[in-house]
């Protein structure tokens, strides 16, 4: 040993000075680290007066009152993850939705707006705010897809409500009842230029259309049905929902000008792209959403290792004495 | 030697990425439900009910030990709960049942014994905390016998000061001069302290603070120029108005903080577990001691 001190004196100096920077550097990153605890098999959370208080005594004091629910808050994330798998596009979507809602909710709460939406997705069981809405996402393609299956229900749909997609061009007038010449003038220019057939009508609308927002997408406005009413002037709807697809209204008034709207599709696969036929579609079926969720988890063989668990998630979806979730319209449910 | 030499300080640098414990449920990988290759375990189910529970449990578990260590449950208590008991059913009606389950009890039994009765026994310990820390409770909330008026023109209150020099009270020149905003204001006798900090102007909740002896203030303005004040601190002697001054005490905010941080302290409270650490560091850090 003396020997090989001497002959390597300069490397042994220099493992001593590196020997020593390593243990103060474990020591340094461990110095303010929390010191864990086990009791009784199970992680210590805290201890007070002596007694500690373990995970699991947590665990099951809060899955008397909530622990069913829990349980089925992630059965449900997990079969969400089968319909889509997570995509960076879908993160970036959510994130990027989310800092919309921030903003919108500023308005009422401030600075706190995305505290308090971060807590709302915390007490829904979310890690946060944005995962919340990349689930509303999956959920959404999920119901997508049910009703897709289920054409039965479109038809009654359909019939109710008359969905479609449409697209639109406006001649913008200040008051008109009493146009100006030069929006006289632009009417006729526009009028002209439909009825030659030169154009397709997303050209047309790129061209002569007043309404910016939809001009650059060839006058798209997108879903429109008898629900629309809370959401676009009473002419426009009234007049939108009369032509077949492929067809286009005759002009009409509305306090903003002129319109004339061309229906694109009334195809249940285009609809039910839009998010606002969901929502008609939750309205006229309320539990189609539970249909769904089931209607997968049948698929996917979901087993439940305690009796008290499946009849929580059961009766949570609403499955009956067959198994099934029935669909049935909201008015029928409420007439029972 | 040159292998152990390496082993030692791989091992050692291993140790520098220790991390802060988390707290973890035993069979965590236990499975509640499955299908196909997935199972929904016990470890998940956990961390969502501690993410909407937010550590809230724990709080109310540590607060009804403490309770139940310093406080006995008492005949009156009972029988003040089960009046408020009596009184919330009245209010509520038909929905009283709505009500205790949106508040997370899920009878009312469960109302009384976990709501209720700890409310009365908060209240017993907070009169036996504040008892035996009286000194120190003097210092952070000075409560004081006092007489206020509020006036909306400098006049007004030079007025004020000059009838109350020539021996009017203040209740007389409060009826003619003070806007009584607020109750405090008529010029009669009460009692604040620390805990009227909210509602008082900071300036007279100085004088008040800063009056080792009775007497009268200044003419004080506040930062808006628009309100004059004029207090005469009657008694600073609070045992001689005991009971009044501790139900001003007991309004202020902070004491339950400091009381609660004080009986963790007392029972040797310590966590183990990083996240609830973490949050305690953020909403309540007196009550670690680690």
């Amino acid at each position: 040993m003396k020997e090989f001190l001497k002959k390597n004196w300069f490397v042994a100096a220099v493992a001593v000075i590196f020997l020593g920077i390593t243990i103060f550097f474990v020591y340094d990153q461990n110095k303010d680290a929390l010191p864990g605890k086990t009791a009784r098999g199970s992680g210590v959370l805290y201890s007070f007066d002596g007694q500690d208080y373990t995970a699991d005594d947590y665990y099951d004091q809060l899955y008397v009152s909530g622990g069913e629910d829990a349980a089925f808050v992630v059965l449900q994330r997990k079969v969400l993850d089968t319909v889509a798998k997570t995509t960076d596009e879908m993160e970036n979507e959510a994130k990027a939705l989310a800092q919309q809602y921030i903003s919108y909710y500023a308005q009422y709460y401030g600075d706190y707006a995305e505290t308090y939406l971060e807590q709302q997705a915390e007490a829904l069981g979310y890690e946060n705010f944005t995962q919340y809405l990349l689930y509303s996402n999956k959920a959404e393609i999920l119901d997508r897809e049910y009703v897709k299956a289920h054409s039965e229900l479109w038809s009654a749909f359909a019939e109710k409500y008359n969905p479609r997609i449409v697209s639109h061009a406006l001649i913008q007038m200040e008051d008109v009842n009493n146009p100006t010449e030069e929006e006289l003038a632009k009417l006729e220019e526009a009028k002209k230029a439909w009825e030659s057939g030169e154009y397709t009508f997303a050209d047309f609308a790129k061209k002569y259309s007043d309404d910016a927002g939809s001009a650059v997408n060839g006058g798209k406005i997108g879903y429109l049905d008898t629900n629309s009413y809370n959401t676009y002037v009473k002419e426009f709807v009234d007049n939108g929902l009369k032509p077949a697809a492929g067809e286009t209204t005759e002009w009409f008034t509305s306090t903003y000008g002129y319109h004339i709207i061309m229906v694109d599709s009334v195809a249940s696969d285009d609809c039910l792209e839009e998010v606002a036929c969901l929502e008609s579609f939750f309205k006229m079926y309320e539990n189609i959403e539970k249909a769904a969720m089931w209607d997968k988890m049948t698929e996917l063989g979901v087993k439940f290792n305690s009796e008290e668990l499946e009849t929580s998630v059961k009766e949570a979806l609403g499955v009956n004495a067959d198994g099934k979730v029935e669909v049935k319209p909201a008015e029928e449910t409420e007439a029972e | 030697m040159k292998k152990y030499l390496i082993i030692l300080v791989l091992a050692l640098l291993a140790l520098g990425g220790c991390k802060d414990a988390t707290a973890k449920v035993s069979n965590a990988n236990e499975a509640l439900i499955t299908f196909g290759n997935t199972k929904i375990t016990k470890g998940e189910v956990y961390e969502v009910l501690n993410r909407q529970d937010g550590f809230s449990t724990v709080l109310s578990n540590v607060r009804f030990t403490i309770l139940d260590k310093e406080v006995e449950t008492t005949q009156e208590m009972e029988n003040s709960a089960k009046e408020k008991l009596e009184a919330d059913k009245e209010t509520y009606g038909e929905d009283f049942e709505s009500y205790i389950k949106y508040n997370g009890f899920l009878t009312e039994e469960d109302y009384l014994n976990k709501y209720l009765i700890p409310n009365e026994k908060t209240s017993a310990l907070t009169d036996a905390y504040i008892d035996g820390n009286w000194e120190n409770i003097l210092v952070s909330y000075y409560p004081a016998q006092v007489e206020m008026i509020e006036c909306d023109e400098k006049a007004k209150a030079t007025d004020a000061v000059t009838r109350l020099n020539g021996g009017e009270s203040m209740e007389s020149i409060a009826n003619d001069l003070s806007t009584k905003s607020n109750d405090l204001y008529d010029g009669k006798v009460h009692v604040v302290s620390a805990a009227d900090s909210s509602t008082l102007n900071s300036y007279i909740m100085d004088f008040i603070k800063n009056s080792a002896e009775p007497g009268t203030s200044q003419v004080l303005e506040n930062s808006a120029g628009d309100k004059f004040y004029l207090v005469r601190v009657v008694s600073k002697d609070a045992l001689a108005f005991k009971q009044s001054a501790v139900e001003s005490i007991k309004k202020a905010s902070t004491l339950n903080n400091e009381m609660m941080a004080y009986y963790y302290k007392k029972y040797g409270f310590r966590t183990y577990d990083v996240s609830l650490r973490d949050y305690l560091r953020s909403y309540y850090p007196t009550y670690l001691n680690q």
